[in-house]
């Protein structure tokens, strides 16, 4: 078996997240995978411990970006040479977890993927353009396959089972089971997006879903395919909100009345955001050294950024969005003249 | 016996009026590759003839999954009803602009199970009659489908997909998805997918045809005479 590292992982961190040099990774997959993958985050993550405290009050909006000075030389993401997802692309949803909890998840975050494609948000990703100015298409769908990938063999069944502690090579025997049990097509075009239920734990070149992160994407390939993955977990039991501590969603009463999975839409939309800009780790991102935001992707620079003049929803929670028949708070994304921003133009 | 059967047969044959189906836009049979959901969802694809024809039947290939999480397990795929419309272009995707619609239901959609499956779901051939629709050479349409009584209505994840193809010839778009819960925007699938439009003609025999059936029919009644 041959292991070839040459893409870019990057993580969405519950909290405070310094970058570093990029820091190759070896690491074992599954068989008949090329994988190719470089963690950039270094080894200087600054972290508290999760609490696993119930989450009790309150949210943190409007946190300042990284850099706050709107689009400036200091203060940006940069085009590295490499590709853009600039054809239409596809979310493809793999449910991990317990059937309970992906019942629940699935209406949201169908809503979610079914809407994005097109809005003001997505139209930010329009600046970012491939290799000689190739436009950006912001149109996504979700309108392949979706499947759900209990631990139990519940239908539909899925390759394997692979049990509640996952790796990221196991996130990659998901997919690539997918794939080949003919359940999702192999698609250059598609993010497929792992998402778990709370009692799953994920870990990664040594770090740990809510301790380090609350999502991450990154690529392997197969054949000569390349693969665009990502892991977003839903939070609500490992790290609930909770003031000082990492956390993976901003408020304890969200827009759609399931704080763990309306998280978890605000990471996905980080997550797809970076990988459409930056799947192999070579196009959009601030490889500049010395910068202030040197090692970030666009989602990265508005982590957990949410913008002022949120709206109230009927349940009292914070909102920015509306889309799909719902109202949505999901982070900010980086214009390139104008920093944080809900939508471009 | 023999013969009053066969005089049966030859009548029949007489009659003007069977009916012979003409394909006038092939978008392509189902590529098991890809499909893109229509219930929660339409769907659109566009086609372009290369000479004008009337379209009066239309064929599809669909995905049905027997189970999904969309469906909370069992799914109940095929609604009952396929809604469709004929839409104008606009820059590439449907207008809105309906210039032929409908609803097929129950019987009116003869579906054949193909055999084939992939992604899980098992592929059927879906046709149905729509009204005449005059489609002009070399005009961008829209075949727009829905899994459901009307078109615009969204209905619940149910497992049922329009199957991908490798597309017609012309055709200058892929086609293009739309969620039908909120206020949505046509979206790019980046996918052909599988239709045909037929022309189905109720064809009348030739006068000779006709003239060599009536003599056939002569010299068979002339025979049964003779034996009787």
């Amino acid at each position: 078996m041959h292991f070839k590292f040459t893409g870019r992982l990057t993580l969405i961190a519950a909290a405070t997240f310094l970058t570093a040099a990029g820091t190759a990774m070896a690491q074992s997959g599954p068989a008949g995978i090329t994988q190719t993958m470089t963690v950039n985050q270094g080894g200087s993550v600054d972290l508290s411990t999760p609490s696993g405290a119930a989450c009790t009050a309150g949210g943190t909006f409007s946190a300042a970006p990284t850099c706050a000075t709107a689009g400036t030389t200091t203060c940006n993401i940069v085009y590295n040479g490499g590709p853009v997802m600039t054809a239409a692309k596809k979310l493809r949803l793999i449910f991990y977890g317990n059937s309970t909890w992906a019942n629940a998840a699935y209406p949201l975050i169908t809503a979610w993927a079914g809407g994005i494609g097109g809005t003001g948000w997505a139209n930010v990703l329009t600046e970012d353009t491939g290799p000689g100015g190739t436009p950006f298409k912001n149109a996504i769908t979700n309108s392949g396959i979706s499947i759900a990938s209990y631990t139990a063999a519940a239908p539909p069944y899925f390759h394997g089972t692979l049990g509640a502690t996952l790796t990221d090579a196991n996130l990659q025997t998901i997919v690539a089971g997918a794939i080949s049990d003919g359940l999702l097509p192999l698609d250059a075009n598609s993010l497929y997006m792992v998402l778990t239920s709370p009692d799953v734990t994920e870990t990664m070149g040594g770090s740990a879903f809510c301790s380090a992160f609350c999502g991450y994407h990154s690529n392997f390939t197969i054949g000569s395919t390349s693969v665009k993955y990502a892991f977003i977990g839903d939070a609500s039991t490992q790290c609930p909100f909770n003031f000082g501590g990492p956390f993976c969603f901003a408020q304890c009463t969200s827009p759609n009345n399931n704080p763990g999975v309306d998280g978890m839409i605000s990471v996905m939309s980080h997550e797809s955001a970076e990988t459409f800009t930056d799947p192999l780790g070579n196009a959009w991102w601030d490889s500049r050294a010395g910068s202030p935001t040197a090692g970030n992707e666009d989602g990265d620079m508005c982590n957990f950024v949410y913008g002022t003049g949120l709206l109230t929803a009927g349940n009292g929670s914070k909102y920015n969005q509306t889309w799909g028949g719902h109202n949505w708070l999901i982070q900010q994304m980086w214009d390139l003249t104008a920093a944080c921003v809900n939508h471009h133009p | 016996m023999k013969t009053r059967n066969l005089l049966v047969s030859l009548t029949l044959l007489a009659v003007p009026g069977y009916l012979s189906a003409t394909i006038v836009y092939n978008n392509g049979s189902f590529n098991s590759v890809d499909a893109d959901e229509i219930s929660a969802y339409q769907v659109g694809e566009d086609f372009n003839l290369a000479s004008s024809a009337t379209v009066n039947e239309i064929t599809f290939w669909s995905l049905e999954q027997a189970s999904n999480i969309a469906c909370g397990g069992a799914c109940s795929g095929y609604s009952g009803s396929i809604s469709w419309a004929i839409e104008s272009d606009s820059s590439g995707v449907p207008s809105g602009t309906i210039l032929d619609s409908g609803t097929a239901t129950g019987g009116a959609v003869t579906r054949v199970n193909t055999g084939s499956s992939y992604l899980g779901g098992t592929v059927f051939s879906d046709t149905f009659s729509i009204t005449n629709f005059p489609a002009l050479a070399g005009i961008n349409y829209w075949l727009v489908l829905h899994n459901g009584a009307t078109l615009s209505a969204p209905t619940t994840f149910d497992g049922f997909y329009w199957a991908t193809s490798n597309g017609g010839s012309p055709d200058p778009y892929t086609g293009q998805s739309m969620f039908l819960t909120g206020t949505n925007a046509w979206q790019d699938t980046g996918n052909e997918h599988a239709f045909e439009l037929l022309n189905v003609a109720a064809s009348t025999p030739e006068p000779g045809t006709i003239a060599l059936i009536g003599a056939g029919l002569v010299g068979l009644a002339a025979m049964r005479r003779r034996r009787s």
